[in-house]
């Protein structure tokens, strides 16, 4: 009598190369948490959203004089200090030049504060974490689902060839 | 490569295996036979070539 696991055997879902919610184990939901949290491409997706959040908040921060300005000026002088130091933390826009972020901040002296330079380079940071956004969230999908066989290796490769007939 | 460092590669390749699986059966290894190490590296390529079978079967 053949012992089946209906938590590990695929069964119906081997044939058709799907599988259900119910064909997923626990220990392979945490094996696939795992690997989209350790995934290099998902990384930069989350970095270049949380960044895009940033950059939204000190945008619509910006929009008010005097306090908002801060938020934005400070944004400026922390990419400064960043780039000199060489600690990426600080630059929420390093796609986007010292120059490109510093050259809309006279407009705040003409409109009294009330603009949001900081739209400017947070648009210009965005087009560029776009594209990675989109890799990341079709990777984690991927993962999620179990879409994501890696292509091997010349180390993974070797192994195999170790143990070949 | 010798059979005791493939067979560690491919732990870390097969996809069924949590990170704390893969640390506990990576030390394992050290103490295990060489019998016991090939029976495994077989097991394990044979596994992951499937695998890979599987997916071209399936982009195909």
């Amino acid at each position: 009598m053949k012992y089946e696991n209906p938590e590990v055997d695929g069964g119906a879902e081997e044939e058709t190369g799907q599988e259900t919610a119910k064909s997923v184990s626990a220990i392979e939901r945490v094996r696939r948490l795992e690997k989209i949290a350790r995934d290099p491409e998902v990384y930069q997706g989350m970095t270049a959203f949380l960044r895009t959040a940033v950059n939204v908040g000190i945008t619509g921060a910006d929009f008010g004089s005097g306090v908002g300005d801060v938020f934005s000026w400070g944004a400026d002088a922390a990419k400064g200090v960043g780039r000199k130091l060489n600690i990426s933390l600080l630059d929420t826009t390093p796609d986007v030049s010292l120059l490109a972020a510093v050259i809309t901040e006279p407009a705040e002296v003409f409109t009294g504060g009330l603009a949001s330079t900081h739209a400017f380079e947070s648009m210009l940071q965005a087009r560029a974490d776009w594209p990675r956004m989109k890799v990341a969230y079709e990777k984690l999908k991927a993962i999620w689902h179990g879409r994501d066989k890696v292509v091997h290796t010349p180390e993974v490769a070797a192994a195999l060839q170790t143990f070949a007939k | 490569m010798t059979e005791r460092a493939a067979v560690a590669t491919l732990l870390h390749t097969v996809d069924f295996l949590t990170l704390k699986q893969q640390r506990l059966m990576t030390e394992a290894l050290v103490s295990a036979s060489d019998e016991d190490v090939h029976s495994m590296g077989v097991f394990l390529a044979a596994y992951i070539q499937a695998e890979s079978d599987d997916l071209q079967r399936l982009k195909a």
